[in-house]
């Protein structure tokens, strides 16, 4: 995923509505009608959140006839998932190579 | 052992070593130190390809080998050193910052290595539960499709 895309998608989940979308559109597809009703907000102010997480690529919406239903891009947030443990691994394999060194440099005294 | 987690806005890996504060500073700080483990397991760090400019402002680079041969060079800028004790430094193409902490132990250093790299917007507790979250519920939606 490049950096511009992360960025957008990071700065996406900044937001408790749009994370509590994603959430509730992991069990299951939605519109943005279903998607407002455990919120105190208009339809119009889900609306623009979902767009916000269409634009980054988190949320996909489809026609059905008159139903427009959202869809949770699971592989899109599993780059971001992917991403963090990329920084999880590098980390553990330096401080093992850098316990490896010290104790190296130990025996060697 | 590494314990290394998303925790709050963080990435943080930590780990007990044993030896002294002054040669875990000096492994971060010298040439010949970054050489031996900036790579880990999956890469080498040629010792002749890292500089080290140790001055707030300056910066320490070296070149990655990857097993297939790919090389790439990394660049760190210095914002705080406080020896033997804290290191920060920034990536300036990513604006990755990284802090590193050595605090003595009876036998030894515990090292902790803070990574942040999320945008402004989500530097709040509030935003890194919600992260943590999400994290959750996408394995959640994985394991239950």
């Amino acid at each position: 995923m490049p950096a511009a895309d992360l960025d957008l998608a990071f700065a996406a989940l900044g937001d408790p509505v749009r994370r509590a979308l994603l959430s509730r559109l992991a069990h299951g597809d939605a519109t943005v009608g279903e998607l407002a009703e455990p919120f105190d907000l208009t339809q119009q102010a889900i609306s623009h959140h979902v767009g916000v997480l269409r634009r980054c690529g988190l949320v996909e919406q489809r026609r059905e006839g008159t139903r427009r239903p959202c869809r949770l891009k699971a592989d899109r947030l599993a780059l971001l998932s992917t991403w963090i443990d990329d920084q999880r691994r590098t980390w553990d394999d330096r401080l093992d190579a850098l316990e490896r060194h010290l104790t190296g440099d130990g025996a060697a005294r | 052992m590494t314990t290394a987690d998303l925790r709050g806005d963080e990435l943080i890996a930590a780990r007990h070593l044993p030896a002294d504060a002054e040669r875990v500073w000096t492994a971060f700080t010298s040439a010949a130190g970054i050489a031996a483990f900036w790579g880990g397991s999956h890469a080498t760090v040629a010792p002749e390809s890292v500089t080290v400019d140790l001055r707030v402002g300056g910066e320490f680079a070296l070149d990655t080998r990857a097993p297939s041969g790919a090389t790439r060079r990394l660049r760190f800028l210095y914002v705080r050193i406080t020896a033997p004790h804290e290191l920060v430094f920034d990536e300036p193409v990513t604006g990755l910052r990284t802090t590193v902490t050595i605090r003595p132990t009876g036998d030894g250093t515990d090292l902790t290595v803070h990574q942040r790299r999320l945008p402004p917007e989500l530097r709040t507790r509030q935003a890194a539960d919600g992260l943590a979250s999400i994290l959750d519920a996408l394995a959640t939606y994985l394991e239950n499709p």
